[in-house]
């Protein structure tokens, strides 16, 4: 029992101590555990620096050109516990287009398929720095001047 | 000869007080009742967060939602994290797991079985994670943690229907019989392997705020909540006027992180710093509506109540109460059978029985006890059948969960008197 108590506890610490090269050593030897019950995590919220996440948008055009803006977030409500997931979704998305934007785009085909979709473009939007002043000033941190809207992939549809 | 037995009685007496601090730190002989809050309480948000996602299980975690099979490869690293619905096929199997995962997490809330059903709901939450682990974050992380030192520990010995069984099996041999709080000392070892897990997440989390200029500027808060995500006009409007309020908020959630891990040992300061844990966590949930990652938090600080508050909060709720006596009638094996299973609920024992066949009592007459069961208040007042029940299940805790029966305006009295009545005039029967 007392060793299953220090093994435990060295891994709680293991799991979450900064890189380094005695804690790398430790973690190939508590890595099968950590991985079997989910214990690795650098309980890092908001740390070092919080980071003002980007917004997740797309555009579906029908194959008549028009163009339909879906905002997923706007749909979120933040009483229900799952939004939270869809959001980190949504951002896992956005940090890794090279993989997920094909997905995602034939995903997204597929749930709009009753606008006849012919694309639909990934966008990302980022918020620049929104300080007190700019608050008092009566502007809003989603304003253009403080947005930045680039494009992940446009990915066509296959039944457009 | 003599010098042999002499260097072992220096090496035992020289390790006995290693061993005895040993034991000080890890095996004290302890009851499971923070561990079973915990439970209680991290069962109750698995149920309610994965209830609500049922709508979406097969897009969340299914082979045709967001995480298809060939991009999985793309997120894991390890063939040691595995999950369930690595290995089903039909949409059915996906359904049916889920059912099961949240029928355990139920079970798991009301102590239910507990020894085998903490496994699955362990198992179930891992495998939700695995399937899809970008939708993961980080409380889903603590609450595996959790999960397994509670997999680990004793739990469902109190708080719980295997205590209510337990209890019941002693009173239906005599229905007198106590059974004394379960303590054990691998308990106690729980609770600290909780404690440590709090305490190391602490830890982390505030010496790597440290690292970052946001924190280090007392900034932090504020790009905290122009995030779209978190934005909420009036805050920042607060914030904008009061920006001190920026810097406290802060320094105030680092200096908690900080201190938390060091001092919420000491028996002078923990009350402290669990209140203060508490009100950073009740912050996050208010302010920034993260509920489930506070109320995991808040039952994972569970660990740091101590037994004896819980005992002096339980002695102060039967004092304000008073003593109940129940009286019955003990040649009816109905009666006596609900009064077994009545009992096995009240885990504060407030409540007395007496029998009036073979005790009878001084205030109510043997004439009104054969009509209907009597409750006998410190007052002296005695309140038959159906009200004597309504009576009792407010104020006994175990019991509480009776009242959206006792106490639906109108229907409960206007139902439960009849009821109560046919039982009592067909208790023989029965």
């Amino acid at each position: 029992m007392s060793l299953l108590l220090v093994w435990h506890s060295a891994a709680i610490v293991v799991a979450a101590a900064p890189d380094s090269v005695i804690t790398q050593a430790a973690t190939s030897l508590f890595q099968p555990y950590f991985s079997l019950f989910r214990l690795q995590n650098e309980w890092s919220f908001y740390a070092p620096d919080v980071r003002v996440e980007p917004e997740f948008r797309y555009v579906v055009e029908d194959t008549s050109g028009q163009q339909h803006l879906f905002i997923p977030a706007a749909e979120l409500s933040r009483y229900l516990p799952t939004d939270i997931w869809v959001k980190d979704w949504y951002i896992h998305v956005m940090d890794n287009p090279d993989t997920y934007s094909t997905f995602v785009g034939i995903y997204l085909c597929r749930e709009h398929a009753s606008l006849h979709p012919a694309s639909v473009t990934l966008l990302e939007v980022d918020q620049k720095d929104f300080l007190p002043e700019d608050q008092l000033s009566g502007k809003h941190p989603f304003d253009p001047e403080f947005t930045d809207q680039k494009t992940l992939a446009t990915v066509p549809c296959s039944n457009g | 000869m003599l010098e042999r037995v002499t260097s072992a009685g220096v090496k035992k007496s020289s390790l006995a007080p290693w061993r005895d601090a040993w034991t000080q730190l890890w095996f004290q002989d302890k009851p499971t009742t923070p561990l079973e809050i915990a439970r209680m309480g991290v069962g109750a948000a698995l149920l309610f967060h994965y209830g609500l996602a049922t709508p979406h299980l097969l897009t969340f975690w299914g082979d045709s939602g967001w995480m298809p099979r060939a991009l999985l490869a793309n997120e894991h690293t390890s063939a040691w994290q595995q999950s369930v619905f690595f290995y089903f096929a039909a949409p059915w199997q996906w359904l049916a797991f889920h059912m099961l995962f949240l029928f355990c997490c139920a079970a798991f809330i009301v102590g239910w079985r507990t020894s085998w059903v903490k496994w699955i709901v362990l198992i179930g939450h891992i495998s939700y994670d695995y399937r899809n682990p970008v939708m993961t974050y980080g409380v889903d992380s603590i609450a595996a943690c959790l999960l397994l030192i509670l997999c680990f520990a004793p739990v469902g010995r109190a708080l719980s229907l295997d205590r209510v069984r337990e209890v019941r099996a002693a009173k239906r041999k005599d229905l007198a019989a106590t059974l004394p709080p379960f303590t054990s000392p691998w308990a106690f070892a729980c609770t600290r392997l909780m404690q440590i897990q709090m305490a190391v997440l602490f830890f982390f989390s505030g010496t790597g705020k440290l690292a970052g200029n946001d924190w280090r500027q007392g900034e932090a808060i504020w790009w905290l909540f122009t995030n779209s995500y978190y934005y909420n006009a009036d805050i920042l409007q607060l914030l904008a006027k009061q920006y001190w309020l920026v810097n406290v908020a802060t320094y105030g959630t680092v200096l908690i992180e900080l201190a938390f891990p060091f001092l919420i040992w000491q028996r002078a300061t923990r009350p402290y710093l669990l209140a203060a844990a508490l009100f950073l966590h009740f912050q996050f949930a208010a302010l920034m509506h993260l509920y489930y990652f506070s109320w995991v938090m808040a039952m994972g600080h569970m660990s740091f109540v101590r037994p004896e508050w819980l005992n002096r909060l339980g002695a102060a709720w039967k004092r304000k109460i008073g003593g109940m006596e129940m009286i019955y009638d003990g040649t009816c094996g109905f009666c006596r059978r609900s009064m077994v299973w009545f009992l096995a609920f009240d885990g504060l024992q407030q409540i007395q029985v007496r029998d009036f066949r073979t005790n009878p009592s001084p205030i109510v007459s043997d004439e009104k006890m054969l009509k209907a069961l009597y409750l006998v208040l410190p007052d002296g007042r005695a309140l038959p059948g159906f009200e004597a029940y309504r009576y009792v299940v407010l104020r006994v805790p175990g019991l509480w969960w009776q009242i959206p029966f006792f106490y639906v305006p109108l229907f409960s009295r206007l139902f439960g008197h009849p009821i109560y009545n046919w039982i009592a005039a067909n208790r023989s029967r029965l």
